[in-house]
C-alpha cells in the first residue's frame, strides 16, 4: 500500500507543520505582548528585528527601522557608548544593564534602561537582542527626590543658622541676668546700707542728745544750784530745742524706713475709739495751756476693725497735734469717728487759723509748712502729715483735709474694715513676694482649736486666751532663731515662716510636742481639740490662696487622722475592757481592738500594729511585762506607745515624772478617769 | 526707808553721770558699770534692786546680760529696764524675748525712769 503511506506521511507533515506554526504564533504573540521594548542587532549593527513595543515607544513603521543601523534609534551623542557596550557583549559575552537614550521618530529622548545579550546558533554569532525598558518615571521620581533633599539640606543648613543665632540670644541672655544679678546685689547692698546708715546714724544722733537733755533737765530742776530768771530761760530755749531735734530725728527715721520699704504692717484686732482716747488723755495736757476744749464723738458700739495699733496712734497723735498747734486760745478741737459698714471714718476737726485752698493738697507733701509762725511756738518738722498719710495709705485708706480759713480745719482718714482672711491673704502674699525676689521658700503652720465654741463654755472667759498666750509663747520660743511672723485670732495660730519643706516638717513635730505639754496641764479633751496644718511655697503652691487652701487642708487630715487611731486593749477582765472602750469613746476615739490575754494579744499585733497599747500587767499565763518584753525585742513593734493598768498602789506624782522621764506611764486600777483620758491623749 | 540700789550699765560715761545724778536725788545708791561683763559681774556680785541696761555696749551686748541674768534663778527677779537708743519694734521683741521688765527708748523722759523704778 504505497499511496497509504504516502498520504499518511503528508497527513503527518501537515500536522508537523501546524505545530510549527502554531508554535511560532505563540512565540510572536510573546514578542508583540510584552511592554518593554525588544531589538535585535545583526552583528553588523543594523537592526533585524523590533517589537511592538519598541514601535510603538519610537513612532516607526516597521520598515522604516529594519535594515537601519542601530545607532537611528539611540541619541547621536551615545554613540560611542552603544558600541563600545555592543563590543563588549560580543568579546566577553556579557550582561548586564546601561543607561540609554533612545529617540523617536520625532526626536523626542527616551531615557531607557538597556540590557543586552549576544545570540549564537550553532557555534556562530548571529546578533545581539536588547531589551530597552522606559525609566523615565523612575528618572522622574529620582529627580524630584533629588530636589527634595536639596529642599532638605537648604533647610537644615538654615535651621542650623537659626540655632546658632538662638545660642548666641542665649549667650546674650545669660550675660543680661548675670548683669542684673549684680546689679540686684548692688541694690540690695545698697539698701543694706542704707538701712544701716539709718539706724546707726538714729543711734549716733540719739545717744549724744541723750545726754544733753538729761543735763539740761537736771539743770532746770535746779540740782546744781538755783537758776537766775534770764538763766531758766536760757536753758528752756535749750531744752526745747533738743526736743525738736529729737522729734526731727524721728520723724526723719519713719519716713526713711517708711520709703525704704521696711515699715510693715502688724495688724491686729484693735478698737479704733479706744486708740483715740489714749492719745487724747496724753496730749490733753499740752492743750491746757491754751484752754482747748476736746469733744469725742465715738460710736456706742465697739469698732473692732484689724490694724496696726502704733500707726494708728501715731496718725491720731500727728493729727491732734496739730490741731492743737493751729488753734488759739479757747478753741475746740472735735475728734469724731464714724462707723460705716465698709470702713472707720476719722476726723479731728479744730477751730484753728484753717488751711487755704491751694494748699489742701500740699500739705501732705513732705517738708510742707503752711501757717509757719515766726517767733516762740512749736515747730513741727513739715514731715508729720507725709508720715501720716503714708501710714494711713499702707491700711489702704484714704486721708484729705477740709478747711475754711479763719474758722477751722477737719482732717479726716477712713481705715477700710478688711475681714481677717484679707489680711491673712494680704500677708501670705507679701511673704511670698519677698521669697520669690530672694529666691527662698516660705512655710505656713496652722495651729487650731476647732472645738472653740465647746471651749469657750467650759473655760472660764478668757480662758481660751489663756491657753493660746503660752502657746504662742511656745511658738516663738521654738521659732526664735527663724524669720517669721505670727497672726492669731481667738482659735487658730498661723505662722509664717522661710522655712523649706523639711524644716517646716521638724518645727511641726516640735511645736506639737510642746502644745501637747502645754494643754496636758489644762485639760486632757484640750488638746484633742487642736489640729495643726502645714505648707511650703513653691512646693505645694506658688500663690497665697492656694498655699493657704494646703495648709487648711492638711489641718483637717490630721484630726480626722487622730481620730482613726487604733488602741489595742488588753486585759483579762470584758467588763473592764468595756468600761475602757466607753471611756475613750467619749474622748473621740473608735477604733479598738482587744484581747483577753497576752498570746492573743501579740497575735494580734503581729498582724496589725496599733497606735497605742492598753496593758494591763496581771494577767493568766503571760504576765503584761512578759508583752511589753516581747514587743520591745521586735524593731517594729518597740515603739509602741504603752499604757500600763496595774492592780499596784501607784502615786500620782509618778505621772508627771513620766512627762518629764517619757517612760512607760502607769495607770493604778481602780484609775481616775480624768488622767486616763489625759494619757491616752498625750500618748496619741 | 530702806536705801534701794541700781546698777546702770552704759557705756555712754556722761549719761551714766547725768543718770545717777538723777537717782541720786531721789535717794537711791547708784552703781555703774561700762561694759557688759563688768556690768553682768556687778548684778550678780551686788544684786541691786534695780537694773538699768543699755543694749549696745562693748564686748557683751544688752541682751546677752539680760538673758544670762534672767535665765538663772538667783538672778531672775531683779527687774530690768532695757534703754537704747534703737527703737525698731524687732529690738523691741527682741527685749521681752530675754525677758527685760520695761523697754524705753533713748532719749527718755527721766520722770518715767524714775515713776517706774
Amino acid at each position: 500500500m504505497k499511496f497509504k503511506g504516502r498520504i499518511r506521511k503528508k497527513i503527518a507533515f501537515k500536522e508537523e507543520q501546524k505545530e510549527i506554526l502554531d508554535q511560532r504564533g505563540y512565540l510572536e504573540s510573546i514578542i508583540s505582548s510584552i511592554t518593554d521594548s525588544l531589538i535585535v542587532v545583526n552583528p553588523d549593527a543594523t537592526l533585524r528585528s523590533v517589537n511592538k513595543a519598541t514601535l510603538d515607544l519610537l513612532g516607526y513603521r516597521e520598515d522604516e527601522l529594519i535594515g537601519q543601523p542601530v545607532k537611528n534609534i539611540f541619541l547621536q551623542e551615545e554613540e560611542s557608548i552603544l558600541h563600545k557596550y555592543f563590543q563588549k557583549i560580543i568579546d566577553a559575552g556579557v550582561r548586564y544593564n546601561i543607561g540609554l537614550t533612545l529617540l523617536t521618530k520625532q526626536g523626542k529622548a527616551i531615557p531607557v534602561n538597556f540590557s543586552g545579550a549576544l545570540m549564537q546558533q550553532d557555534g556562530k554569532i548571529i546578533g545581539i537582542v536588547g531589551v530597552a525598558r522606559d525609566i523615565r518615571q523612575i528618572t522622574a521620581i529620582i529627580s524630584d527626590l533629588e530636589k527634595k533633599e536639596a529642599e532638605l539640606e537648604e533647610r537644615s543648613k538654615t535651621l542650623t543658622r537659626m540655632q546658632r543665632a538662638m545660642l548666641h540670644i542665649m549667650d546674650d541672655l545669660d550675660i543680661a541676668k548675670k548683669e542684673m544679678h549684680k546689679v540686684n546685689k548692688e541694690l540690695q547692698t545698697l539698701d543694706g546700707l542704707r538701712s544701716d546708715f539709718v539706724s546707726t546714724v538714729s543711734h549716733e544722733l540719739r545717744t549724744p542728745l541723750t545726754t544733753m537733755k538729761e543735763f539740761a533737765s537736771i539743770i532746770l530742776d535746779e540740782i546744781p544750784g538755783k537758776l537766775t530768771k534770764e538763766q531758766k530761760e536760757y536753758m528752756d530755749i535749750i531744752s526745747g530745742n533738743i526736743d525738736r531735734l529729737a522729734r526731727l530725728i524721728n520723724n526723719l527715721l519713719d519716713i526713711s524706713k517708711i520709703e525704704s520699704g521696711r515699715v510693715e504692717l502688724k495688724r491686729a484686732l484693735v478698737d479704733i475709739p479706744n486708740l483715740a482716747n489714749s492719745v487724747i488723755s496724753i496730749i490733753k495736757p499740752e492743750a491746757q495751756g491754751k484752754h482747748i476744749e476736746f469733744k469725742t464723738l465715738f460710736p456706742v458700739a465697739a469698732l473692732n476693725l484689724y490694724a496696726d495699733p502704733d500707726k494708728v496712734v501715731q496718725v491720731f497723735t500727728n493729727l491732734i497735734g496739730n490741731a492743737i498747734k493751729f488753734t488759739e486760745e479757747n478753741g475746740e478741737i472735735t475728734v469724731e469717728i464714724k462707723d460705716t459698714e465698709q470702713e472707720a471714718i476719722c476726723s479731728i476737726a479744730d477751730t484753728g487759723i484753717g488751711i487755704a485752698p491751694e494748699n489742701l493738697d500740699k500739705i501732705f507733701g513732705k517738708f510742707q509748712q503752711f501757717g509757719r509762725e515766726p517767733g516762740g511756738g512749736a515747730k513741727g518738722t513739715g514731715l508729720g502729715l507725709a508720715i501720716s498719710k503714708e501710714l494711713v495709705e499702707m491700711h489702704n485708706g484714704r486721708i484729705w483735709a477740709e478747711s475754711k480759713p479763719g474758722k477751722g480745719s477737719k482732717f479726716i482718714f477712713t481705715l477700710p474694715k478688711h475681714n481677717k482672711e484679707y489680711i491673712l491673704h494680704e500677708t501670705v502674699e507679701k511673704r511670698i513676694g519677698g521669697a520669690k525676689k530672694e529666691n527662698k521658700e516660705v512655710s505656713i503652720f496652722i495651729i487650731r482649736l476647732d472645738d472653740y465654741l465647746e471651749f469657750e463654755e467650759k473655760l472660764e472667759k478668757d480662758g481660751a486666751q489663756k491657753v493660746f498666750l503660752p502657746i504662742l509663747a511656745s511658738v516663738e520660743d521654738v521659732m526664735r532663731n527663724e524669720d517669721f511672723l505670727t497672726l492669731s485670732s481667738k482659735n487658730e495660730i498661723i505662722v509664717l515662716a522661710q522655712l523649706n519643706k523639711q524644716e517646716a516638717s521638724d518645727i511641726r513635730a516640735r511645736l506639737k510636742r510642746i502644745i501637747k505639754e502645754h494643754t496636758f496641764e489644762i485639760d486632757a479633751q484640750l488638746e484633742k481639740g487642736f489640729s495643726y496644718g502645714y505648707a511650703t511655697y513653691p512646693d505645694d503652691a506658688d500663690n497665697a490662696k492656694d498655699l493657704l487652701e494646703r495648709a487648711y487642708k492638711s489641718c483637717v487630715q490630721e484630726r480626722e487622722a487622730r481620730l482613726k487611731k487604733t488602741i489595742m486593749i488588753v486585759d483579762d477582765q470584758p467588763e473592764l475592757r468595756n468600761l475602757l472602750k466607753k471611756i475613750l469613746y467619749s474622748s473621740g476615739y473608735s477604733n479598738f481592738r482587744e484581747a483577753g490575754d497576752g498570746n492573743e494579744a501579740l497575735e494580734k499585733i503581729n498582724t496589725a500594729i496599733p497606735d497605742l497599747l492598753i496593758l494591763d500587767l496581771k494577767m493568766p499565763r503571760m504576765s503584761g511585762y512578759e508583752v511589753i518584753g516581747m514587743l520591745k525585742e521586735n524593731a517594729q513593734t518597740k515603739d509602741i506607745p504603752v499604757l500600763i493598768m496595774s492592780g499596784y498602789a501607784v502615786e500620782v506624782g509618778k505621772l508627771e515624772e513620766y512627762v518629764k522621764k517619757k517612760a512607760i506611764p502607769v495607770v493604778a486600777k481602780p484609775f481616775n478617769i480624768e488622767q486616763l483620758k489625759k494619757l491616752v491623749n498625750y500618748l496619741l | 526707808m530702806p536705801v534701794r540700789r541700781i546698777l546702770v550699765v552704759d557705756d555712754e560715761v556722761q549719761l551714766v553721770k547725768a543718770i545717777q545724778i538723777r537717782f541720786k536725788q531721789a535717794d537711791y545708791e547708784v552703781l555703774v558699770a561700762y561694759n557688759g561683763l563688768e556690768g553682768l559681774e556687778k548684778a550678780r556680785k551686788e544684786k541691786p534692786d534695780l537694773i538699768i541696761l543699755d543694749l549696745i555696749l562693748p564686748g557683751m551686748d544688752g541682751y546677752q546680760v539680760c538673758r544670762l541674768l534672767k535665765y538663772d534663778d538667783k538672778y531672775h527677779d531683779i527687774p530690768i529696764i532695757m534703754l537704747t537708743a534703737m527703737a525698731q519694734h524687732e529690738d523691741r521683741e527682741w527685749g521681752e524675748n530675754v525677758g527685760a521688765d520695761y523697754y524705753m527708748t533713748k532719749p527718755f523722759e527721766h520722770q518715767v525712769l524714775l515713776m517706774i523704778s
